[in-house]
């Protein structure tokens, strides 16, 4: 979705407010599959999320109205799927419980495809999952999903530079935790 | 690969005050982390993306009018572009009248300063610092709406209009009245708390107006999340709530970030934490006069068993040795 520019987003935000069916299938189309990952990361069921970002995306046509073409139409629409994708997680909260058991052992079985750069990759995924919450997400909004600390403000409701505090100290506490691990296992990386 | 250049701004900044090791560390983790991204494992194919248009276009009646027929594309395609070209043109037209009205009016204060703002209506509006206020140009014609980040209080006159706040969550709505409203935007969740002093008002989730709480004056109330309830009003001393307005400073078991960043903006500095973990441990603090800077950091350490140390441009609050 980096490929998007700004400049796009707020011509289909001016022209969805106008009710222009074809911008709004445009937007659609382009950046669908964005928002199914990020709802993913939520549900961790692609089905799930898919039906997340459609009931998005039907309120973002059924408010589109209250558009604010100064706005960013990306982070509105972020923020829409992150409140569905939280809401559904309440919802569900209730069945899921029993099967937790279930998946953790299922995870402990996946083995990751490693290949030799990559034996980083496995501890500092679970480094990146240890993170506090907001750290968390704000990192991952930053490095997975390329927002620029203006628009992670608007999705996370607080201002650019919190979310700076927030990116740095997650930078901080990864690079901590990776020293050490360098440290205990005697490898060195380049 | 990992040329500084394709680096954001703020790590270059971030990465120049580290040593060289840690330098290293940092950018190989920024590197892998992208990686760590199981998210993109999950595609979606076009014909999943058809179906889940087809179902948006049927709840929501929209009929984009290319129904993909693949032997005949081409068609569809010169169709909907004469069409765009009528939108286009008519949105330009609509576009250009409403541009003026479009552009709302913006207040605020800067930090280390207030404001007082007389709106259209007579209605007056005291602006905490690092606070704004914004309205349409149609404010007292149409509606009396306005939307608040930060901290304010307002004295609001009568008409027959109904005078509405706005918050990141939360809905404030009056017919005359005085009022003072909370709702930052670094606090950890959007939160809108609200102090009658006099007449009466409602106050509701932005989402569910169906929740709403009447305040008497003399009574507060607040609303945390954007899906909370508000709280039952309660009675409350208003000095403390708008001490702020007499230049005083007063929180009552309000976590210390929020009372930093208020001292950040009252006085137009740069206070940095070390420890973390006190960050969210909530304080009492009350002066009844007019206080400085150095004072509050001075008791805030003293009571936390924390030290601080005065930089250019504000302090440095860290661990006792």
């Amino acid at each position: 979705m980096d490929s998007i520019s700004d400049k796009q987003f707020s011509e289909w935000a001016r022209s969805i407010q106008s009710g222009d069916e074809i911008a709004f299938k445009n937007m659609f189309d382009a950046t669908f599959e964005n928002y199914v990952r990020y709802a993913w990361r939520f549900t961790k069921n692609k089905d799930s999320a898919m039906d997340i970002v459609q009931e998005s995306f039907i309120k973002l046509w059924q408010k589109r109205s209250n558009l604010d073409p100064s706005k960013s139409l990306k982070t509105y629409l972020y923020r829409i799927v992150k409140n569905n994708s939280l809401n559904y997680l309440r919802d569900t909260r209730q069945h899921t419980t029993q099967m937790e058991d279930v998946q953790i052992a299922d995870d402990s079985s996946i083995v990751f495809e490693e290949d030799q750069e990559s034996e980083l990759l496995e501890p500092l995924k679970k480094w990146i999952d240890e993170l506090p919450d907001r750290q968390q997400e704000a990192f991952k909004l930053s490095r997975y999903e390329g927002l620029s600390h203006d628009e992670i403000a608007e999705i996370m409701d607080i201002s650019a530079r919190t979310v700076n505090n927030h990116i740095v100290a997650a930078l901080n506490n990864l690079q901590e935790r990776y020293k050490s691990y360098k440290d205990v296992s005697g490898k060195h990386y380049e | 690969m990992n040329s500084k250049n394709s680096f954001n701004n703020w790590l270059n900044k971030f990465l120049d005050e580290l040593d060289q090791e840690k330098q290293e560390n940092v950018e190989k983790i920024w590197t892998e982390a992208k990686r760590t991204d199981e998210s993109q494992k999950v595609s979606v194919s076009e014909e999943e993306k058809d179906k889940v248009f087809a179902t948006i276009a049927s709840q929501t009646g929209i009929d984009t009018d290319t129904k993909d027929k693949d032997d005949e594309p081409k068609p569809t395609k010169i169709r909907t572009l004469n069409w765009r070209w009528i939108a286009a043109a008519a949105t330009i037209v609509i576009a250009a009248g409403l541009s003026y009205l479009a552009i709302p009016v913006q207040y605020s204060a800067s930090y280390g300063e207030m404001a007082t703002v007389t709106l259209p209506d007579q209605s007056t509006v005291t602006l905490n610092s690092g606070s704004s206020i914004t309205y349409n140009r149609l404010f007292n014609l149409i509606d009396r709406e306005v939307s608040l980040e930060g901290e304010a209080y307002f004295e609001v006159e009568n008409r027959n209009l109904p005078f509405i706040v706005h918050t990141s969550n939360a809905t404030v709505k009056v017919l005359g009245t005085s009022f003072n409203i909370r709702s930052w935007k670094d606090s950890p969740v959007p939160e809108t708390s609200v102090l009658l002093t006099e007449g009466s008002l409602a106050f509701y989730p932005t989402e569910k107006p169906d929740k709403s709480v009447i305040l008497e004056p003399s009574q507060k109330s607040s609303l945390k999340n954007i899906d909370g309830i508000p709280e039952q009003p309660f009675d409350v001393s208003k000095d403390k709530t708008l001490a702020w307005m007499n230049n005083q400073f007063a929180f009552e078991n309000v976590p210390l970030i929020q009372i930093i960043r208020e001292i950040e903006r009252r006085f137009d500095l740069n206070i940095q934490v070390e420890p973390k973990e006190v960050l969210f441990d909530t304080l009492t603090i009350y002066y009844n006069n007019k206080v400085d800077a150095d004072q509050i950091v001075q008791d805030i350490c003293q009571s936390k068993a924390l030290k601080y140390r005065k930089i250019n441009g504000g302090f440095i609050i860290e661990n006792k040795r």
